[in-house]
This record gives C-alpha cells, structure tokens and sequence, in this order.
C-alpha cells in the first residue's frame, strides 16, 4: 500500500518508476509542465495525504511488532530459558551430587554422619523439586518432557537400590556393594544422560532465544525506508511547486520517523548489548562451570566406588584416571577432563572475579588430584584404612594435614562460588537486556499517531491552498 | 578306605578328560553357536570374582595331575627359629619381617572385610593366616599383610599382583587348573585346601525347605540362571540348562543380586560361592541336586622361571599337611567349622586329573 503511494504521480512516464527508486521518481518529476488541471492536483494530493497518514501508522505498528519479538525473546531469556536451563543443571547437578554421596555413605562403617545423610535426602529432594518445576515449565517441549519422565521413572528404582545397598552394608553383607554398583550404574549411565540431554536441549532453547531477542528488525527497517523515501520525493516535489522550502507538517513527520529510528536503534543496541555480556558472562561461564562441576562429582563417585569395592572395581579408578593402550591410544580419564573444563572456564572469564574463581578451582582440582594418587598409593601399600581416612577426611594423615575430602570440598565450594557469579551476572544482564525495551513500544506508537498528524495537518494546509 | 576312594577319583577324572578334551576342540565352534556339547569337562574359571577375558589361550592345556602339586619341603619344616635357606623365598619373607597374601574381600565365608575395617575374615584368610603362623609363629597383622586381587583372565589365570611381586602368595577361592599351570602366566599351586562343587542355587521351596531342583531340570523352564561370564559355569549352565538359561554378569554376587529382585530364577556356581550367598539372605538355598562338579583350590604362589623348582611351595604344602592333620583349634576341621558355620565331610581331595581349564 505503501509501494502506491510512490506511483502516485499522474504522469504515465513517471507512474512507471518504482516506489524504491526515489531518484529517478524525483527526475521525472523535474520533467513535469508547472501546471497541471487543479482538481487533478488536489485529488492527488488528499490521496497522497491519506496514504502517508496510514503509512506513519503502519511504520508505527512494524515498530512495535519488532520490538515485540525481541522483547518476547528478552523474557524468554530472563525467565522462562533460563529458568528452565539452570532447572536442568539443578537435576543434573543434584543427582551426581546424591550418587557421590551415596558411595560416600556406604563407606562409612556402621551409621554414617548425619550431615551425610541428611545431604542425600536434601539432594534427591532438591532433584525431584527441579523435576517438578521443569516439568511445568517445559509445557509443549516434547523432547524435555520424554528426558524429565525418564528421570522421574528411574529415581525411585535409584533411591530403593541404594536403600537396599545400605540395609545390607549394615550388616556387613558384601552383596551391598553389589546393590550400590547397580544403583551407580542406572544413574551413571541412565538417568544422568537424561539429565544431560535435558540440559542441551535447554542450552539450545536458550540460545534460539537469544537469537530471537536479538533479531534484526527487518519489518521496521523496511517500512522506515519506504516511509522515508517517499517522505522526502513528496517534499522536494512540494518545495518546487510551491517555492516555499519545507512544508513543517511533512519536515515534523520526517523528524518523527528519524527519531523513531534513533530510540529504537539505541534501545535495540542496548538490549543486544546485555543479552550478549548476558551470554559471555553469564551462561556461557555457567555453562562450562556445570560442566566442570558435574565431572568432579562423577570422579569422587569413581573415588569412592574404587575404595569401596576392595579390588573388584578398579574400572572405576580407570574411569577416573583414563587409560593408555599397548598402541599408545590414551582415553583422558574424567580427572583431565575436569582439569581441561576449568581451564578452559580460566579462559572464558571475562571479569577478575570470574578469572580469580575458576582459577581458584582449578588450583583446588589439582590439589585434589594429588590427595587423590596419595589416596591410592596409601590402598595399594595395604593402608586401606589410611586411604578410607583421606577419603571421608576423618583424621589427619602423614602426608599432611588435609584429605582428598577437603580437597574435593574446597573445589566444590570453589565451584559453587564460581557458578553463582556467573548466575548473578546472567540474571542482572538478563534483566536490564529485557527493561532496555521498556516503552520504547509506547513511543513508537505516539510517535507513529504524531507523524501522521503531522501528515495530515502539513498537507491539509496545502489543499487548503487551492480552494 | 583311601586307595579305593583316589581310584574312584582317579575313573572320575579320566572322563572328565575325555569330555574336557572334546569340548576343547569343539569350543571355536561352540562359542560360534554352531553346535553345543552334550557334556562339559571341568574347566576352572569360576570361583573368582571378576572376569574380563582379553584375548583367547593360545595352545590348548596338556592334562596334568596330582604330582603337578605335590612338591613337599625337603627334611623337617622349619620353626619360626630354624634356619631357612639363604637366598630363598622364606628367607627374603623373615627379612621383611611380613607375609604379603593376596585374598578377595568380597566372598562372604571366605574373604570379607564386613565392617570395612581392614580386618578381613574367612576361610581363606585363616588359611592364610597358618602360613604366617609358620614362618614367624605369630599371624598378627604386624607379621600378615593382605591385599586384595583378582584374577585378570579366567581361564588362564594371572594375579598381577602375584606376578610383579606384590604379594607372596594367594589364596583366593581359586581353583587349581592345568592350564593356570602351564600358560604364559603360569603360577605354581598347592595341594587343594578346599575341594569345592558346583552347585545350584534358588529361593527357598514354598515348604521353606531347599528345592530339589538340578541344573538340567530348568531346561525349557524360561528360567534364568544366572553366572560369571566367561566362566565354566556359563558353558555348564548352556550345555545342560540351554542357551537362553544363561545370565552372565561381571561378578559373582551381582548373581545373588539379581536373585533378590527376581530377575534371574536361579545361581549356579562354587558351593563355596553359594554358602557365602546363603549367609546373606535367609530366603535363598543351595538346592539338593547332586554337585554337578568338583573345583579343587588351591594356595597360589609365583612361577620364577629362573627358579623352577619354587621354593615357596613345598613349604606350603608341608604346612598344609600339617595344618590338616592338627585336630587343635588351629587346625583344618576346627578353622572349617569356625568359618563355614558346618563340619567338613571329608578332608579335601586330591583328584587324580585336575580340571584342564
């Protein structure tokens, strides 16, 4: 409709230019006789007079159209994405958190601690809270809703393993050990591939989010265009025919629309801006981070499972320290692995604390590598119960003061620290990304409503003219 | 009494050879599934916890029998005071002041550290435990120290810990076979200490007595029997109770496991297993079908090639001989009973072929 309005001119060799090619609609108007039939030019002039009034308000609701993409990315950002994404690293990361424990537990002669205890039941009652509120936020996403079922189906067959693992360690019968392998098991290799794959599918949601809240205002941009471009042949067309330089109704709409372009522009650039620090400093780092933190729980599992099963479960000190072949072909172990992740998170940071943090961690993991080899020198010199020691952190050793139980604390402290700075510095980024846009939307649409006012006022006086 | 009983022994073992040779050369087939053996020749393998199989035997093992593990010590045994030759295995042991026995600690009965305070208990362990009383005539955990092993291949066997030197010696529920003997990896064995056999294992009956199941009668049932994989008893389980009967999993005890949350009907393996599964759940029984066959253990020690003939071994026996025959509270009948919760039937035999394995 917008496009008529540049065929406007009655000329037929001009009614041929199209309405993007304002130059050569402005060369042909330069060809025109001075003085066409008056009725004629009126006509024109109030067709064209609607036509840009309606074309200011179209430019307007483009405007707010865009913005209401964006702003509908924003809060996906700010609230329904990443609530959902740190729901599913809450799973992921609880759950690692309750296997480690439970091994931990068992190794414990007789009753364990009640701090310990109490730490499982808080971990799977913290998963099944997530659960639940992922499970209401997922609504129509298919492929989390089959990863949270999964979960929920197979945590209760977890939780009653280990149980069954427990009444039997009590009594000292080594079948336990048998009920908590199966127990790591179902939870190593199927509930937390569950727990993983919820946590990408989330990790894309959040980016497609982020690309929506970010998208280039395509409607806007083009209607701006056409508006202007047909703003500016009708004024310099009014200025020769009329020698006055600026018609003020026509001058005031072409203001209102730069202006328009200006806050939107700004406004866009400041949301893009803390969406992407939103990103870089926030879930970027968390993301690494939750990494890290889920490959350290799961190496104080093949820890604890090493010591526990007496012998028979050394895969699990391959799983945590990789293994080599006869044809050199080495398979990282999940300790490098976390050293490789908090390196990396060294390297992603992008502010002091950030860098301080995961530096710190990372210090914390190599600590705790070296309790670790400690740990199973100390087994394999028949100093189980030195090694027991070090691993539960129950008393001071040779070697030392602390254990690979302080070691593996302080890294999680560490880590915990690194991920909610990480986590505040999303939510803030994410916040003021989502308020960026805030009335920009109104103003675009007073704005708009200005501009064809002005429009219609501008040219109204013209018509004026000719009566 | 004692010739009589060795013949029948020695007949029993003879078949056994003959089926175990015939098996041997039908196993690339068997292992296909191209056909299926009618009977299975006593193999070792089972009786140990884990059991990943890297790669296949090379040569197939030569029969062997009883001299394979009858090298006694020359001359009197040694006291704890009595000089020991120098140079040998038992004078580098006096020196270090300890005896270093590789056991497992998670056979309930015969090696298990139930309250994970390194004070581990069992048949096994008392055995152990003679052999330090021995050398220094004291088995306090200042003069043994335990660690624990496993076998890495089934079928041929190999301690890592034997063979790098890390324990002295082994006992672990692990039967004596010819091809232990003879391998790349070979180790030396005693005479049996413990004559074990395999047997079935399932719920109690609805009288809350044992069944009288036996392994054959389970064919066509759809049940699941369950085993250590790559172990003689799979094959066992596959010949008599057909293929789809057999359960194999990674450890012994995942069988009992298993059993108790109803996914496999029955457990087949060492009597010696199955005691320590009855000990751990009141629910469950060895049935009272005749032991399908006999596994010897044996207390292993390290093959030096440079020292064939191992010097460690013949005191093991010696000290065996005499730990059977002492009716004191030290001795064979009192350490069974004390571990087992039962009175021996008869002292361990020595069979006339052992399992080819």
């Amino acid at each position: 409709m917008t496009l008529a309005t540049g065929r406007a001119p009655t000329n037929p060799a001009s009614a041929a230019a199209s309405g993007g090619a304002g130059a050569a609609a402005a060369a042909s108007v330069q060809g025109q006789p001075p003085e066409p039939a008056r009725p004629r030019t009126d006509r024109r002039l109030s067709r064209l007079r609607v036509v840009l009034a309606v074309g200011a308000l179209l430019f307007g609701a483009a405007g707010i159209v865009s913005t209401q993409v964006r702003a509908d990315g924003a809060d996906d950002v700010k609230s329904h994405s990443g609530v959902l994404i740190q729901q599913a690293e809450e799973i992921y990361h609880r759950l690692s958190d309750a296997d480690a424990t439970a091994a931990t537990i068992y190794l414990h002669v007789g009753e364990a601690p009640k701090p310990l205890l109490d730490n499982y039941d808080k971990d799977l009652k913290a998963a099944q809270s997530a659960l639940l509120a992922a499970t209401n936020e997922a609504g129509g996403d298919s492929a989390a809703k089959n990863s949270l079922d999964q979960i929920a189906q197979q945590l209760p067959i977890y939780a009653k393993l280990n149980a069954t693992a427990a009444a039997n360690n009590l009594v000292g019968y080594p079948v336990g050990f048998r009920y908590l392998t199966q127990a790591s098991n179902l939870m190593q290799s199927t509930i937390l591939p569950q727990a993983q794959k919820l946590s990408d599918t989330e990790a894309k949601n959040l980016s497609a989010a982020e690309d929506t809240a970010t998208q280039f205002p395509w409607l806007m941009v083009t209607a701006a265009v056409i508006l202007v471009v047909v703003l500016l042949v009708v004024q310099v067309r009014e200025s020769r025919r009329t020698n006055r330089v600026f018609n003020l109704g026509l001058l005031g709409a072409t203001v209102g629309l730069v202006l328009s372009l200006l806050w939107a522009a700004s406004a866009d650039l400041v949301q893009s801006g803390h969406l992407d620090k939103a990103k870089k400093r926030g879930s970027d780092q968390v993301s690494i981070l939750a990494t890290a933190r889920i490959l350290s729980l799961q190496a104080r599992t093949d820890e604890m499972l090493t010591l526990v099963g007496r012998g028979t479960a050394d895969n699990m000190e391959a799983d945590y320290a990789g293994t080599t072949d006869a044809s050199d072909h080495h398979v990282p172990g999940r300790e490098e692995l976390l050293a490789d992740t908090l390196r990396d998170a060294v390297g992603i940071a992008t502010d002091r604390t950030g860098t301080d943090l995961a530096t710190r961690a990372s210090e914390d993991e190599g600590a705790w590598r070296v309790q670790h080899q400690a740990l199973r020198a100390l087994d394999q010199q028949n100093q189980y119960q030195k090694a027991v020691d070090s691993a539960l952190g129950e008393r001071s050793f040779a070697t030392g003061q602390t254990g690979a139980k302080q070691a593996f604390d302080k890294l999680q402290d560490d880590l915990e620290q690194a991920i909610k700075h990480s986590e505040d510095a999303f939510r803030t980024e994410a916040k003021a990304g989502a308020d960026a846009l805030t009335g920009l939307q109104i103003g675009l649409g007073v704005l708009a409503v200005a501009m064809a006012g002005a429009v219609l006022l501008g040219l109204g006086r013209r018509i004026a003219e000719y009566h | 009494m004692k010739t009589k009983h060795s013949r029948l022994v020695r007949a029993w073992g003879s078949a056994a050879v003959v089926a175990a040779v015939g098996l041997t050369a039908a196993c690339g087939q068997t292992e296909k599934g191209a056909s299926k053996p009618s009977s299975v020749g006593p193999r070792g393998g089972e009786g140990i916890g884990s059991g990943a199989i890297p790669g296949a035997p090379t040569a197939p093992p030569k029969p062997c029998g009883p001299e394979a593990t009858a090298a006694t010590w020359h001359g009197p045994l040694p006291g704890p005071n009595d000089p020991v030759p120098a140079g040998g295995t038992l004078d580098k042991i006096r020196k270090r002041g300890f005896l270093t026995v590789g056991i497992d600690l998670n056979t309930e009965l015969f090696g298990y550290d139930p309250h994970h305070t390194n004070d581990p208990q069992g048949f096994d362990v008392d055995i152990a435990k003679q052999m330090a009383r021995a050398i220094f005539g004291a088995s306090d955990p200042a003069h043994i120290q335990f660690r624990v092993v496993t076998l890495a291949d089934p079928k041929t066997g190999e301690f890592a810990q034997l063979h790098n030197g890390n324990v002295d010696l082994v006992v672990r529920t692990t039967t004596i076979t010819c091809a232990r003997m003879q391998g790349d990896k070979r180790m030396s064995f005693s005479n049996p200490y413990y004559t074990a056999a395999q047997k079935l294992l399932m719920p109690l009956g609805e009288d809350g007595k044992p069944q009288p199941t036996s392994l054959a009668q389970l064919k066509g049932t759809g049940k699941k029997v369950c085993a250590t994989k790559n172990s003689t008893a799979i094959d066992t389980i596959k010949a008599q109770a057909g293929d789809d009967a057999a359960f194999p999993v990674a450890n012994a005890l995942d069988c009992l496991a298993l059993l108790q949350q109803d996914q496999v009907d029955a457990i087949f393996t060492d009597d010696a297993l199955l005691r320590g599964m009855e000990a751990q759940d009141p629910h469950v029984a060895i049935t009272t079908a005749p032991p399908v066959q006999k596994q010897p253990y044996g207390i292993v020690t390290g093959y030096d090639p440079a020292k064939p003939d191992n010097d460690l071994t013949p005191f093991v026996n010696s000290v065996l001989d005499k730990v059977i025959a002492d009716p004191g509270p030290n001795g064979w009948r009192s350490l069974f009973a004390n571990d087992l919760g039962m009175s021996p039937d008869s002292l361990p035999e020595i069979p006339g072929q052992y399992p080819l394995g």
